[in-house]
């Protein structure tokens, strides 16, 4: 169970894992988004072998 | 299925529902029956967001879709990441801190009790139509394997599950669902590699990346901005943005699973290991549907997959012209077939201007395939009286048919423990909705604990009913992913936008959130009426409709004292 004397500041600083703070992991979610974004295009370029 | 099948089947299912019934001995009272006493790790949370939205649906209408039209669908899954970063910053704070039940109950905190039983109505709704679709699944399968009736199937079942659900509790139900995810990984990964394993001798990963090039099956990015085009990076981006906002931000079966962790840390940290995982694990799912499409040019496929649907055609005056459907399809894919192995040779010896002409061999032979799909499906729906849900049978009818003894029973398993997951997760948010929002709230505020969770089992019963009324009649739906999807956006953008209207904007009052609800869902089903929009642009619509109406409303009706809510923060 949580600590009922907890703040909710307290919950939000921090190290969350490797992540120095969340929002350091928040703009690795956005980074990595990206990053799928890309991947799956270059994707879709290199395996586009229509002849139309 | 073989006896080793049926005894690897019988043995997983027995194992999780025994697992069920030892997790049930931990129910206590009405909070340990809908939120385990909010004291679940991340881990096993996050686990069960992932098990509670990919059920059989998504192995068995996904990778038919694939099959079908490629990896385009993966679009709908792209803003997934954002999303879960949006509710870990303005979602699950509110609710969590609030400690409500459900998400609804919020709502009253916020604006009105007339808000909260609207929005809770129209969960019911929506999910209770879904756990029908749900339950449909894998009933499929169990037809398609066993011979079985669909209703025989779907009732049977039912049965199984709503016994199953009776039994657990939310604490059951999600260590339930982290195995069902664990073995829906291994699944996934055994499906990829038999099916690697089942192609001809030589054919490699190179290989098939190339045949599934020719007809732009790995084509995963669509930029055009063709708002009739159901799946587009625009669509998925913003569209599946708000559908997947709405889902995981105001749909009950899965805010409950968050609202059962230990602490707020622990909410926020399940949702992000989705973010990192949902987006691989779909890829894989549907390059399923890819690799069946390639292994079905060197094994001649069903012209239809749904044997039983075929059966029909066969017994009826239309049974010769199916019959030269498929002798035409006979000669067409052993075209296709020698060109593929032939351009494979070409591949190898790297001469350029063969390979130029096989893939248009190919390509050709490709469609004119494709058209002989359509037109069968069409001699099917004819005399069926109703419109061909082939797409769903692609992969049962391969795994029936080349999956070795033994593995097969344990990816019938997987398929069916998914759904079951799933399905118990629904059936226990439908029945929080309807307890907490409506039994308890109007009409026995003061009963029991031991009264509410008696009622609490009632209504998960009732609404395991009510989804197997919806799952006879689903078999009318096409595709039954988007079948789940479509229902869903009729209803989820304009729910979305109630709980935005609660978070962002402080001068909003219950009247605006009522009737700018009301004017969200009149604008989708109006506009659904009179223009051709994807069915993923209904969220966007939704949520700004009301969202402007309900801001014009508040500030039309005296602000937010106006109908006795606590205002933005009143519920944190």
């Amino acid at each position: 169970m949580s600590d009922p004397n907890l703040t909710h500041d307290d919950e939000d600083r921090g190290p969350i894992g490797i992540f120095p703070s969340w929002r350091a992991l928040y703009w690795s979610v956005v980074i990595y988004t990206v990053l799928l974004v890309a991947v799956l295009w270059i994707f879709t370029v290199v395996f586009n072998h229509s002849v139309h | 299925m073989s006896p080793i099948d049926w005894g690897v089947f019988a043995l997983y299912f027995g194992g999780v529902v025994a697992f069920a019934w030892f997790q049930s001995r931990k129910n206590e009272g009405v909070e340990g029956y809908f939120l385990a006493n909010r004291r679940l790790p991340w881990a096993a949370v996050g686990l069960s967001v992932m098990a509670t939205q990919a059920s059989a649906i998504t192995f068995i209408g996904t990778t038919g879709q694939a099959f079908d039209e490629g990896m385009e669908f993966i679009q709908i899954y792209l803003p997934q990441p954002l999303v879960m970063v949006l509710l870990c910053v303005l979602f699950v704070p509110f609710f969590y801190r609030a400690k409500v039940y459900t998400a609804y109950e919020y709502l009253e905190n916020r604006f009105d009790a007339k808000t909260r039983s609207l929005t809770s109505f129209l969960f019911l709704v929506s999910r209770g139509l879904a756990a029908g679709l749900v339950l449909y699944a894998p009933a499929i399968v169990l037809s398609v394997i066993m011979g079985w009736d669909e209703t025989v199937t779907i009732l049977i079942m039912a049965a199984v599950t709503i016994a199953y659900t009776l039994m657990g509790g939310i604490t059951a139900v999600i260590w339930t669902d982290v195995i069902q995810m664990l073995m829906m990984f291994v699944g996934i990964a055994v499906a990829l590699v038999i099916l690697f394993t089942t192609l001809p001798d030589g054919v490699g990963v190179g290989d098939v990346a190339y045949i599934g090039g020719i007809q732009e099956m790995w084509t995963s990015i669509d930029w055009s901005w063709d708002p009739s085009n159901r799946y587009t990076i625009w669509s998925g981006m913003i569209g599946g943005f708000f559908l997947a906002l709405a889902y995981f931000g105001t749909d009950q079966s899965q805010v409950q699973r968050y609202l059962t962790a230990s602490s707020l840390k622990q909410s926020r940290l399940s949702l992000i290991f989705n973010a990192f995982l949902k987006v691989p694990m779909q890829f894989f799912i549907l390059s399923i549907g890819v690799l069946l499409f390639v292994f079905y040019h060197f094994e001649q496929p069903p012209l239809v997959f749904n044997n039983a649907e075929v059966a029909v055609v066969m017994e009826s005056e239309r049974a010769e012209e199916y019959r030269a459907l498929e002798t035409e399809q006979a000669t067409v894919h052993g075209e296709r077939r020698t060109a593929t192995l032939e351009l494979l040779e070409a591949r190898e010896a790297r001469d350029d201007a063969r390979i130029a002409d096989l893939q248009t061999i190919i390509a050709d032979r490709d469609e004119r395939l494709v058209e002989l799909r359509q037109e069968a499906k069409g001699v099917v729906s004819e005399v069926r009286g109703a419109s061909s849900n082939d797409v769903n049978y692609v992969f049962p009818s391969y795994i029936i048919k080349y999956i070795p003894v033994g593995v097969l029973g344990l990816l019938i398993a997987v398929i069916f423990a998914a759904a079951m997951s799933s399905l118990d997760s629904e059936l226990t948010a439908l029945s929080s909705a309807t307890v907490i929002d409506f039994y308890k709230r109007w009409f026995r505020p003061d009963a029991s604990d031991a009264h509410y969770l008696l009622v609490s089992k009632l209504s998960t019963f009732v609404w395991g009913v009510m989804a197997c009324f919806v799952a006879l009649f689903a078999g009318q739906l096409g595709s039954l992913i988007e079948a789940v999807n479509q229902v869903g956006s009729y209803f989820y953008g304009s729910l979305l936008g109630v709980f935005l209207l609660a978070f962002l904007w402080k001068p909003a009052n219950g009247h605006g959130a009522f009737w700018g609800l009301v004017a969200g869902m009149g604008s989708v089903f109006g506009l659904s009426l009179v223009t051709e929009i994807a069915y993923l642009w209904f969220n966007v619509i939704g949520t700004v409709a009301v969202l402007a109406v309900g801001i014009a409303v508040s500030a039309a009706t005296g602000g937010p004292d106006a109908t006795g809510g606590k205002g933005a923060m009143g519920a944190v």
